[in-house]
């Protein structure tokens, strides 16, 4: 049944925000795609259609293969670690008490401590961290010194200086960051699910570890899949974080060097290359969205309604 | 660091130039489509960029018409008021043109101007978001400045522009054969040590690489490493002690072969003999550990602290580190011991602070008319005070008492040039893709484990890659 003028209220409420999607983000993809087939410089209004050549150079490029490998080795180590530690976080403090349903004491504290890092901005995250592992001064360096140790003789060079290890020191400094966001969502999620779940469990014999395992995570698993997909598409992006830490990726002989700094060296740094470096926005896009779809489909589960 | 980037332009008043960056830079990542959208979908601005002007004089060279004149400069914080001076002196003048300077905190917005067709007149391309004058020059985008530099100069109508400045502007400001842009700073490198430490210890500034390497086992004997330097800005180590290393033990030749991509540049002794010079910095433990991931600030404040006893750092030293300097610290500029005797005066003096006029400029004879003015001695003179900067101006500053840290950086140059130019090595801004991969060598030699023969091998192995490569414009001179 229509009611009248019902149209009018959905159009009325739907153009402004598909205008401005339509506007500032798929024409922008759209223009992207289009700039990756020419060889423009960013400063002409011409543009030179040059076929795919840049897409058959991107494939010959060994540095672009490099970024790639790094941003792989993000895409395992940044979900597993940000998840697994906000879960454990989330779970501890929702049924970490003494008993199977009490909350742990100042779980409201740890809550507010956890998520403080989500309102700083990444750059200061990215300089936070270049002081912290500074091995002169460095807050890192001062830990090792209680128990009388030098870093750099345990990392040559330092965490950000030694190509083996700034990829991990980045990688961890995206972990802090954003694993109170994720304990708190896990947190809402988990104060969804009813008590009486959790009583017959117990009832049925289930420890904390059992109850976590059979009830919890089946129940918020639809969050935890949305995390996944949130998280690994800002790791295929990680730019901030990557450029303030490894001067956009030329640190420690490129040892952090990710696909979205290398696009950003080949568009502003290495001679204007903003057909090729559209290219490697072009392809990132279609990794993106390859990977949502990926991701949804290996880790889909039957849905528990409750 | 900008800095960092094009290379003979430090990071002077942008201490963190990758933060300020990255919020552009994530849009770009996001899609550099975004960027271009506005870009590639704006106006077309009109194109009658030859105003017809007035009839040229002695006095009036360009033969400025009135209208408006616009310049875009960087401003990285302390308002570039140097130029507050510039104007008056142009305005005086020439009272009939409007003149409008927008200083701004990021050059890249200059970027769409340029696409839209409708750039400013005249623009100073040093700082944040500098754009790849290259790219501009082949596109055809910028103007050439030799009407300018066969100009009299302000002062004395006698002499050129061009003759009014010290040796290396042409050479530095020249894109294929065109001169597009005129770099009024004198962005020299030194190696800076504290004279009253020297002193105090009773050591003497050495002038030979042998006499350096001497004093280098004794100051690490008393405590103190020798050398700090950013291993972040890979360029810091490379313009201020390869670059002049390599040139002072086989002639400024070296570089040239390098910057021509001739075959086996890198394989010649001279680089190989310099390579070896530097890695036993490495093995003898002359450099203070962990510079690798010190930034260009940590290193020098760690030098301010007298934990290492020498750095290589450009003329902008004091300027950057103003508030961080000691009670009692005598900051001295010299160049780096040499080999021979002969060459141990010179040092790399590149011009810098590059200003270009865009080949769309709509009053283009005020911008040459601007630059006549920023050249001129009271100019300079005012710029000199303001920011501690030496500019090209000859002999501008011969007169100037500033700060005794000035005063060994005008003796350095001066030293430098009776022996003879230096010309600016080009591969920096010409070929960055393979700068990039050759300053990684060359701190991968100096701090991690490359050996010689891996670092000379890598970086002909790039050079080679450059050659071939099509989509690289060649250059030469």
């Amino acid at each position: 049944m229509h009611k009248r003028g019902q149209w009018r209220l959905i159009v009325t409420f739907t153009v402004p925000g598909l205008v401005l999607y339509t506007v500032f983000v798929l024409s922008s993809f759209a223009q992207g795609v289009q700039i990756s087939f020419t060889d423009w410089t960013g400063f002409t209004p011409d543009l030179n259609y040059i076929g795919f050549d840049n897409y058959l150079r991107l494939v010959h490029d060994g540095s672009w293969w490099r970024s790639v490998l790094h941003n792989g080795i993000l895409l395992v180590v940044i979900p597993v670690l940000t998840l697994g530690l906000a879960m454990l976080f989330a779970s501890l403090i929702t049924r970490g008490g003494a008993g199977n349903l009490r909350a742990t004491p100042g779980g409201d504290l740890y809550r507010i401590l956890f998520f403080f890092p989500q309102v700083v901005p990444v750059v200061i995250i990215g300089i936070l961290f270049s002081y912290l592992y500074a091995s002169r001064g460095g807050l890192l360096q001062g830990v090792l010194d209680v128990v009388g140790l030098d870093m750099l003789s345990i990392v040559p060079n330092g965490p950000l200086g030694n190509p083996r290890t700034i990829l991990l020191a980045i990688a961890v400094a995206a972990v802090w960051s954003s694993v109170g966001f994720y304990m708190v969502l896990f947190l809402s999620a988990m104060g969804r699910v009813p008590d009486e779940l959790y009583e017959a469990a117990a009832l049925d014999g289930a420890g904390r570890l059992g109850s976590f395992v059979h009830v919890t995570m089946p129940l918020i698993w639809a969050h935890v899949q949305t995390a996944f997909i949130y998280l690994a598409i800002g790791t295929i992006d990680s730019f901030a974080l990557v450029a303030v830490m490894s001067q956009t990726g030329a640190a420690a002989d490129f040892g952090a060097d990710v696909m979205s700094t290398y696009l950003y060296r080949t568009a502003f740094s290495l001679n204007s290359q903003f057909g090729y470096a559209a290219t490697m926005g072009t392809v990132m896009m279609i990794g993106s969205v390859a990977l949502a779809l990926v991701t949804f489909r290996l880790t889909k589960r039957e849905e528990y309604e409750y | 660091m900008s800095t960092l980037r094009t290379d003979v332009r430090p990071a002077r008043s942008a201490p963190h130039p990758s933060s300020r960056r990255s919020f552009l830079g994530l849009a770009a990542a996001l899609g550099t489509a975004g960027l271009s959208a506005c870009a590639t979908g704006g106006a077309h601005g009109g194109a009658d960029s030859e105003s017809s002007g007035a009839p040229t004089s002695q006095d009036n060279p360009f033969g400025v018409d009135g209208g408006e004149f616009s310049a875009f400069v960087f401003d990285g914080g302390d308002g570039v008021k140097h130029l507050d001076f510039t104007q008056e002196l142009f305005e005086e003048k020439r009272p009939e043109v409007t003149t409008k300077i927008v200083r701004a905190e990021d050059l890249s917005t200059l970027q769409p101007q340029f696409v839209n067709q409708t750039p400013p007149d005249l623009f100073q391309n040093s700082g944040a978001g500098s754009l790849d004058v290259n790219s501009l020059a082949t596109n055809q985008q910028l103007a050439s400045l030799d009407d300018l530099m066969a100009a009299p100069s302000w002062d004395d109508p006698s002499i050129t522009v061009e003759e009014s400045l010290n040796p290396g502007v042409r050479e530095a400001g020249t894109v294929g054969d065109q001169l597009v842009g005129l770099n009024t700073t004198q962005y020299a490198w030194a190696i800076w040590h504290d004279a009253a430490l020297f002193a105090d210890k009773g050591w003497e500034m050495p002038r030979t690489w042998d006499e350096l390497m001497a004093l280098s086992a004794t100051i690490k004997a008393d405590g103190i490493y020798p050398w700090a330097f950013t291993g972040m800005h890979a360029n810091y180590f490379e313009q201020g002690v390869f670059q002049p290393l390599v040139a002072k033990i086989g002639g400024q030749e070296v570089w040239r072969n390098v910057d021509n991509l001739e075959d086996g540049a890198w394989q010649q002794d001279a680089i190989r003999e310099a390579a070896e010079a530097v890695l036993q910095l490495r093995t003898d433990e002359l450099i203070l550990p962990g510079v690798a991931q010190m930034t260009h600030i940590q290193s020098q404040t760690s030098w301010l602290n007298h934990e290492a006893a020498f750095i290589p750092v450009g003329a902008w030293l004091e300027n950057e580190m103003k508030s961080a300097i000691p009670e009692g610290f005598e900051l001295t500029a010299t160049a780096l011991p040499a080999p021979e005797e002969s060459l141990a005066d010179l040092t790399p003096n590149n011009p810098g602070g590059g200003w270009y006029v865009p080949a769309d400029a709509s009053n283009r004879p005020a911008a040459f008319e601007f630059l006549r003015a920023l050249l001129s001695r009271e100019s300079a003179q005012n710029s000199a005070e303001l920011t501690n900067a030496v500019t090209m101006v000859k002999g501008a500053h011969d007169d100037q008492e500033l700060s005794p840290a000035f005063s060994t950086i005008t003796t350095m140059i001066e030293k430098s040039n009776a022996v003879e130019a230096w010309a600016p090595v080009k591969y920096d801004s010409w070929y960055p893709s393979m700068v990039e991969e050759t300053r990684a060598a060359l701190i991968k030699l100096v701090l991690g484990d490359l050996d010689v023969e891996g670092f000379l091998s890598r970086c002909q192995k790039k050079a080679d890659e450059t050659k071939t490569d099509d989509a690289i414009a060649k250059q030469t001179r």
